[in-house]
């Protein structure tokens, strides 16, 4: 199989055809994406929009100048993400609602994005569509958020970072859990699954309940269940296991307090079945109709899904795009392994600050043993795409296409009769000065630190003081 | 790529040098030796307490427990040369980053997925 293209420019900026907005449109069309849409295709952004009070997911102008550019080509953009599972006891994005509240306040509204910020799976997330996945390394069909699944076309624009759970965020997740309804994730997270399900897979330690009496929060036990499969009496907790579908909200409250215990074989599965899952969210839509764009910035070592964000383990490392979600990522995890990590971050306190480490699966895991490239090997074994790649560094445009675009006159003919009515300058004032100042400083006296003013200050400071209290 | 040490062998490593310097301070007659025995007293408790935590078992555990054996270390250093004068000092960072690993432990608002 050849390598397939990945497109790629780095995160240094210095001019408007530089900077990161314009280079994302730049290897969106070098990577071809932009001849996936055809006038009138309903194009389905999808985004990550963050957890409430996470910090580190993608700034809204990203998607907005996508979604311009869209409509520039003539289709229908329209920006998503997904309900989650509860995932703790304290969701924020659990539901439409909550999501949508989550994403306005994170900056994702229809007026930042120009264009309609959706919910892609439903009010509870059950709305969804079916595909078949048969050559899927563990799952054998996948069910597909509703409106990813109706659209023409699906981009995956993707804050590339590390994940608790699939050591690696990048596309391959945006679409294996990000593309997946609720009922998706379940199966994903492999609910039910005779093996590895967390009715099945996890330790459960009832033993280590000492009773309600020790254990002055125990009333959390019971609320963290939205199946209510947990009950706590005087000395004993039960938990109707055969009935759990690994929605993991739970998980956060026994593991800590001792009643759970996780082998790192269920986390491994989950990875798999993420690229399992992408498989079924790209065959949903048509595999000749998705485009991947990974923002390699903000590196963070957990995910979005989190409710804060850790400083990055990395510097900025760049963008990239393909119509590959397996290089795409592929081409991510190289360039964090080339680079440096970011002194004082978790990387730093792993010792993991020289380029050649492979360094998620040591800050971003949560359990000993998984690998930063389960999801993208599944994603080979399973045909979602190559592990091979070939790296093409793509030329800015030319800077006229990223400049203020809502109007492309030169100042002097965009303001001058402006100036002329609402003159900003008063050149009546001060012998046409304009303003009241001093005409002379000590610029070296600033530069460096003299104390607390008792050496005097800096001269002439007493007519300025008078002119403000004359209201000058 | 060395491999990572375990939060749990870093606790355990932590804890047995804490009860080597707490055995050989024991018939220290200066008073810094005294007060350090106290404090590892409560060290001790306090890791025993965590040594079974499902967060011990977690990547997340290898930092803060690595901070541990290294002020441990640094305080049976001292013992080792009898600076009891800095020892009061070596102690409670010792009893910081022992605080810190408890707080950690308890993995308050942590999303393990």
């Amino acid at each position: 199989m050849a390598a397939s293209e990945v497109y790629y420019m780095n995160a240094r900026s210095e001019s408007p055809q530089t900077s990161l907005v314009a280079k994302m449109l730049t290897v969106f069309e070098a990577a071809g994406i932009d001849q996936l849409i055809k006038p009138g295709d309903l194009v389905a952004i999808k985004i990550h929009c963050g957890e409430w009070n996470n910090t580190a997911y993608l700034r809204p102008v990203y998607p907005r100048a996508l979604a311009d550019r869209i409509k520039e080509l003539g289709g229908r953009p329209f920006v998503c993400d997904t309900t989650t599972l509860t995932y703790s006891p304290y969701a924020s994005r659990a539901t439409e609602l909550d999501l949508k509240m989550t994403a306005e306040r994170n900056g994702f509204s229809s007026a930042v994005l120009g264009c309609p910020f959706i919910c892609a799976d439903g009010f509870i997330g059950t709305g969804d569509y079916r595909v078949d996945v048969p050559t899927g390394y563990l799952l054998k069909e996948a069910y597909i958020a509703q409106a990813i699944a109706a659209a023409d076309v699906l981009i995956c624009l993707t804050h590339f970072k590390g994940h608790p759970m699939g050591v690696i965020g990048g596309a391959i997740k945006n679409l294996g859990i990000g593309c997946q309804s609720k009922r998706g994730k379940h199966n994903v997270h492999l609910g039910g699954h005779p093996k590895y399900s967390v009715a099945n897979a996890a330790i459960w330690h009832p033993e280590n309940f000492k009773g309600k009496a020790n254990m002055e929060d125990w009333k959390i036990l019971e609320d963290c269940c939205p199946y209510s499969l947990f009950k706590v009496d005087e000395d004993t907790i039960h938990w109707d296991r055969a009935r759990c579908t690994s929605c993991l909200g739970c998980i956060g409250v026994m593991a800590p307090r001792g009643l759970f215990e996780f082998p790192e074989e269920n986390f491994a599965a989950t990875d798999a079945a993420i690229a399992d899952g992408a498989l079924g969210a790209v065959t949903a839509v048509g595999k000749e109709k998705c485009g991947f764009i990974n923002l390699a910035i903000d590196i963070s070592p957990r995910c979005d899904c989190v409710s804060f964000s850790d400083m990055p383990i990395v510097p900025n490392l760049g963008v990239f795009a393909s119509k590959d979600p397996v290089a795409i990522d592929m081409a991510c995890l190289d360039k964090v392994r080339e680079s440096h990590g970011m002194p004082g971050s978790i990387a730093d306190d792993f010792d993991l600050l020289e380029p050649g480490t492979r360094k998620f699966e040591t800050v971003s895991a949560t359990v000993h043993g998984l690998s930063e490239e389960a999801q993208i090997n599944t994603g080979t074994l399973n045909g979602l795409g190559n592990r091979e790649y070939t790296l093409i560094e793509t030329e800015p445009q030319p800077m006229q296409r990223h400049l203020f675009a809502l109007d492309q006159r030169l100042s002097g003919e965009r303001f001058r009769a402006k100036f002329l009515k609402f003159t900003p300058f008063p050149y009546e004032r001060h012998d046409g000065q304009g303003f009241l100042r001093e005409q002379e400083i000590d610029t070296e006296f600033v530069k460096a630190w003299h104390g607390n003013g008792d050496n005097g200050g800096v001269a002439g400071g007493t007519e300025a003081a008078e002119g403000a209290k004359a209201g000058d | 790529m060395a491999a990572v040490t375990k939060g749990l062998e870093n606790l355990q490593e932590t804890i047995a040098t804490c009860q080597q310097v707490s055995g050989a301070i024991a018939t220290a007659s200066v008073a810094e030796a005294a007060s350090a025995r106290q404090a590892l007293d409560g060290v001790l408790a306090a890791l025993n307490e965590v040594s079974d935590k499902f967060f011990i078992k977690t990547m997340m555990s290898v930092p803060p427990t690595k901070a541990c054996k290294t002020e441990a270390v640094a305080v049976a250093a001292l013992v080792a040369d009898q600076k009891w004068s800095n020892l009061p000092a070596a102690v409670e960072k010792l009893e910081k980053a022992t605080r810190a690993l408890v707080t950690k432990a308890k993995m308050d608002g942590t999303t393990i997925t």
